[in-house]
């Protein structure tokens, strides 16, 4: 009894448990596998929980970028895969009478910057309103349009104007503010960086980059009735910059802008388009409709349609140079078709399944579509195929119309391509399994390549290698040779900075 | 009774004796830092510490602790991870001591301290070996002040002992590989039991 304090007090700081005694609450992953930005310096991956961004490499290499204190709202690649534009969001009291910025104030300041980031770290930044939170940029890279995209997480601050646009020039570091019409969604450059279209709500804005600052060139209305709302949902350029082509929600009419002399010119289509591509080589734009079983081909002199009959709808195209692949994500098709833009030659394929993605290889010989279990219960082959996932590559080889059906352990959820002057790798990822597929196309030889963690995502990285982000707290990343089979594993690196995250200020 | 105080008190210990004592200690941590560490704002260890007579009342003491703390980390409703801190510190100064007849009377200790750090992250806690667990260790020095009060009871050859201290602790930062740093620092409570021989 006269050891009871004694015990208490022991008891009480419970000095032999050392196992977690406590929970504690974070509001974001410590990485996200899922946005990882593949560059030419390496893997860029954002820190969701501690805002910064890290830098991997297939060296086995991380880094922390140091971002200056400010936090990472959002990454992009440029398109030439050089270097990476971040959003950087920074949040400071303003100075006071001493010139000092204290840590608590009533009001702080929000601001942002657009970061061009290469070799792991910052090299230029520019000013943008903070709600900004897309970026498109030219084909050059030089130019960019920033923007406030509703389908993105939105970060709103104060008074905020829907009719503008940041147009950035990145040579320079300069920034200017653009009015285009409200709510401004998609953004194109013409081939020579000198008009950016500006889709909108009801409006199409052209502007004109080629004077400083930039300016509004035109705006095209896409409907006289204010009571009306047009909203455009496809755009496409025309190769040499002259015409923008929009289609619009529920409408089966495809609006012609002519960038010089600002008119515009409805072409009758037979549907409301699901998905158009414009190729530049031949110099048509390929239209598919979701509801109608046929594929129109637009000539963009006279704007003319020449119109191929399909056996079923198809929704989706993708596109190679002078080739239109086309095939539907509808559960109730199956039709694959290759056409020929040169030749107009229309080849069909059938698949085992319905297709969920297709993805055509860099080479633009094979495609390949990922495809779902159809709930069949047939017997056979085709029983057992009907009722399981699968992919199924694509001949896409002039004089073929060979499919190649594989059976897939789980629904495939990724799928990337590797391409060397001797070899052309496919790499299939499956949800829910421990390791990745890979198949040389040309060889057929295949392999799974196990992993110590689940894979999450893949995508390829430019000199060629895999990456493979996996289920990992900490952050897992592996880079697969596709040539040799050999992986390097990153891992820990969202650890980085974990006892340190980017301080908010404090409001009072 | 009067004559057994007198008794007790008459027999006392020399002054200049050795100690050792069993100490638990809690030290303010409210870096921000500590939260994938530690839910509260106290770090907690227990150890040892021994003292030994240089001149008269003031001894040379010697010290180590350990502490240990965890959390459980959630996003949302699902565990996450888990994460663990152990501290061993070691500390040397010099202990004054006042005892009133070798009974009861006021202390102070002053020592430098180094602490050595070890942070474990485990994303499979159920699993012993799996590929996500990750260890970091730093190091780092400090100082800690305390006073309170002592008491002795006074018998022959061992004697036991209490006492309960309070005051300050300042670390530099310790460094856990690419985790960032976290510092000690604030007031630190000290309880002992011990013995002086």
């Amino acid at each position: 009894m006269r050891n009871l304090p004694l015990v208490l007090m022991l008891a009480a700081c419970q000095p032999w448990n050392l196992h977690p005694r406590g929970d504690s609450f974070i509001d974001a992953p410590l990485w996200d596998p899922m946005g990882a930005a593949a560059t030419a310096d390496g893997l860029y991956i954002p820190l969701p929980h501690t805002q910064g961004l890290v830098r991997i490499t297939a060296a086995g290499d991380s880094d922390l970028v140091d971002l200056g204190g400010a936090a990472l709202a959002g990454i992009e690649v440029t398109p030439d895969q050089q270097a990476l534009v971040a959003f950087l969001s920074r949040v400071e009291c303003p100075e006071d009478e001493d010139g000092e910025r204290p840590s608590e104030c009533d009001r702080p300041k929000v601001t942002q910057e657009l970061s061009l980031i290469s070799n792991g770290a910052v090299t230029s930044a520019v000013e943008v309103d903070p709600h900004f939170n897309a970026v498109e940029f030219s084909a050059s890279g030089n130019q960019a349009v920033a923007y406030l995209d509703v389908e993105r997480e939105l970060r709103l601050e104060g008074v905020i104007n829907l009719t503008e646009v940041a147009v950035l020039d990145l040579q320079t570091d300069e920034v200017e503010s653009v009015q285009v019409g409200f709510a401004a969604e998609r953004i194109l450059f013409t081939e020579d960086d000198s008009r950016a279209v500006v889709l909108s709500r009801s409006e199409v804005a052209v502007l004109d980059l080629t004077t400083s600052p930039p300016t509004t060139d035109v705006v095209f209305p896409l409907t006289l009735d204010p009571d009306s709302t047009v909203t455009p949902v496809g755009v496409t350029l025309t190769p040499d910059g002259r015409y923008a082509m929009i289609s619009v929600q529920g409408s089966a009419d495809l609006y012609v802008l002519d960038l010089e002399l600002h008119s515009v010119n409805i072409v009758s289509l037979s549907a409301n388009p699901s998905d158009m591509v414009v190729d530049p080589g031949t110099d048509r734009t390929v239209l598919t409709y979701g509801g109608r079983a046929r594929v129109d081909v637009l000539e963009h002199e006279f704007f003319e349609v020449d119109s191929f009959t399909l056996d079923e709808p198809m929704n989706q195209i993708a596109q190679g140079e002078g080739l239109a692949v086309l095939y539907s994500t509808n559960s109730s098709y199956k039709d694959v078709y290759r056409l020929d833009l040169a030749t107009q030659e229309l080849v069909e394929y059938r698949l085992e399944n319905p297709a969920i993605e297709l993805v055509m290889a860099p080479t633009e010989e094979y495609a390949i579509a990922l495809t779902r279990a159809e709930g069949g219960v047939g017997t056979g082959v085709s029983g057992l195929y009907d009722g399981a996932p699968g992919m199924e590559i694509v001949d896409l080889r002039p004089g073929s119309n060979d499919t190649y059906p594989y059976l897939l352990e789980a629904a495939g959820l990724g799928l990337s391509f590797s391409a060397t002057e001797t070899a052309l790798h496919a790499l299939v990822l499956q949800q829910g399994i421990d390791y990745v597929y890979q198949l040389d196309l040309y060889t057929g030889d295949d392999q799974e390549i196990a992993l110590s963690v689940p894979p999450l995502a893949i995508g390829s990285m430019p000199d060629g290698s895999f990456f493979i982000t996996q289920d990992s707290a900490f952050g897992r990343v592996s880079f697969l040779d596709p040539g040799t089979g050999e992986i390097q594993e990153v891992e820990g690196f969202a650890l980085n900075n974990l006892l340190d995250p980017t301080a908010p200020v404090e409001v009072n | 009774m009067r004559a057994l105080l007198l008794l007790l008190l008459s027999s006392t210990a020399i002054a200049g004796e050795a100690e050792v004592d069993f100490e638990i200690r809690s030290t303010a941590s409210s870096d921000a830092s500590f939260d994938r560490f530690n839910n509260a704002n106290g770090f907690g260890t227990w150890g040892l510490r021994g003292a030994y007579p240089i001149i008269d009342g003031l001894k040379v003491a010697g010290s180590w602790s350990h502490g240990g703390r965890g959390v459980r980390t959630h996003m949302g409703e699902e565990a996450f991870f888990e994460s663990q801190l152990k501290v061993e510190t070691f500390g040397l100064g010099l202990k004054q001591s006042w005892l009133y007849r070798d009974i009861i009377g006021p202390v102070g200790t002053v020592q430098g301290l180094l602490l050595w750090g070890t942070g474990r992250f485990d994303e499979v806690p159920g699993v012993h070996d799996n590929p996500g667990q990750y260890v970091r260790r730093g190091t780092s020095f400090g100082l800690s002040a305390t006073a309170g009060v002592e008491v002795r009871i006074p018998v022959e050859t061992v004697a036991p002992a209490a006492s309960l201290e309070f005051g300050y602790l300042t670390t530099s930062q310790m460094k856990l590989g690419e985790l960032g740093d976290l510092r000690f620092g604030g007031l630190v409570v000290r309880g002992a039991v011990g013995a002086r021989f």
